[in-house]
């Protein structure tokens, strides 16, 4: 009699700590994520801040001025392509459309793809590339710089290299990236855009940070 | 004299089955080859399954490209097609260049048009003879 009641006991402790156990796990599951700032931080009186992407006013395909400041409250995802490229671009600039068509009505979120070829990437080529390449998303820009070069220069502030190289594919050596920038312009993750277990991945993280947001 | 039946029969039946492998392994692996070979130099502009991207990257998982087209598909890999009309294969406007590919040998390029063909096309595969033969022209 007395063993049952102590094997009892020891069930129903047992029992207990797989459910103590049970709730943990289930707690830490819970927690919020959140998405770390990428970048190295500069600090000034123990205060730190992040680099951000520094402002800039480009025309897009529609030749319509698209600013940085113009996308408050807006996440944005960015790649560096060229119309001619022969090697990456396409496959980076497919796994943008997969991005825009899996939040497809999500005005919270703008599509940036620079163009590093300011001599060939006129905006009516970029409007033509467009319309060919089947896009139709909303807030979804192909970019033109100002000058040769402009787009080279901030492509670093987005940790891609951009540079003419006439050994290079089509003319230009350069990163293929998506980044993940969010609505206070500090970048929050990125992906091979050729890669599409990392572009998956890019795409949970757009959630989290999309859940940041609310 | 029974152990010698059965001791022929066992090398007869093992002889068949490693040459009904080898021959097997023969032909997949030339389709293996030309996927591997597709999805390095090909799928980034013309996709993993051939589908492409709207206009500007034409898709190539039509049976119509190597019916209509079938001594020109070699040629295509290896010089390319471009708008600049200096060039030997001039594509239609508005349409990407498609880069040429000097690295790839003429068993590479049959390789990866019978891969295609054996995925999409399923017309009669290219011999190596037929593709030498195209791209000596």
């Amino acid at each position: 009699m007395q063993q049952k009641i102590i094997t009892l006991l020891s069930l129903i402790r047992s029992t207990r700590i797989i459910f103590f156990l049970s709730i943990f796990i289930l707690g830490i599951q819970c927690k919020q994520k959140t998405l770390p700032i990428i970048g190295i931080p500069s600090e000034v009186n123990g205060i730190k801040t992040y680099p951000k992407i520094p402002e800039f006013s480009y025309l897009n395909q529609d030749s319509q001025l698209v600013q940085l400041k113009d996308l408050k409250n807006k996440i944005h995802l960015a790649c560096f392509f060229f119309t001619s490229c022969p090697t990456i671009c396409p496959k980076v600039m497919r796994n943008m459309g997969r991005i825009a068509e899996e939040n497809l009505n999500n005005q919270n979120i703008a599509y940036l793809c620079f163009s590093l070829d300011f001599k060939r990437d006129s905006i009516s080529r970029l409007k033509d590339y467009y319309s060919k390449i089947g896009f139709t998303y909303s807030n979804f820009y192909l970019l033109r710089g100002n000058s040769p070069n402009d787009t080279k220069d901030l492509a670093q502030n987005y940790l891609s290299v951009a540079s003419d190289d006439p050994e290079a594919p089509g003319g230009i050596n350069h990163s293929g990236w998506i980044l993940l920038i969010d609505k206070d312009n500090h970048i929050r993750s990125y992906a091979d855009g050729t890669n599409d277990t990392e572009v998956d991945r890019l795409l949970s993280d757009l959630k989290i940070l999309l859940s940041e947001m609310h | 004299m029974l152990v010698l039946k059965k001791i022929l029969y066992l090398t007869i039946t093992s002889v068949f089955f490693s040459f009904l492998f080898q021959f097997c392994k023969y032909s997949t692996e030339n389709y293996k080859e030309g996927k591997k070979l597709y999805i390095s130099s090909c799928s980034s502009c013309h996709g993993e399954n051939a589908e492409g991207l709207g206009k500007w990257y034409p898709p190539i998982n039509n049976a119509q490209l190597i019916l209509q087209n079938r001594n020109n598909l070699p040629l295509w890999i290896r010089f390319g097609i471009y708008s600049d009309s200096s060039h030997r294969f001039k594509t239609q406007l508005g349409i990407a260049d498609m880069p040429e590919h000097p690295h790839l040998n003429n068993i590479d390029i049959c390789n990866i048009l019978n891969f295609l063909n054996d995925q999409f096309w399923k017309q009669s595969p290219y011999s190596i003879q037929e593709v030498n033969s195209i791209l000596k022209l």
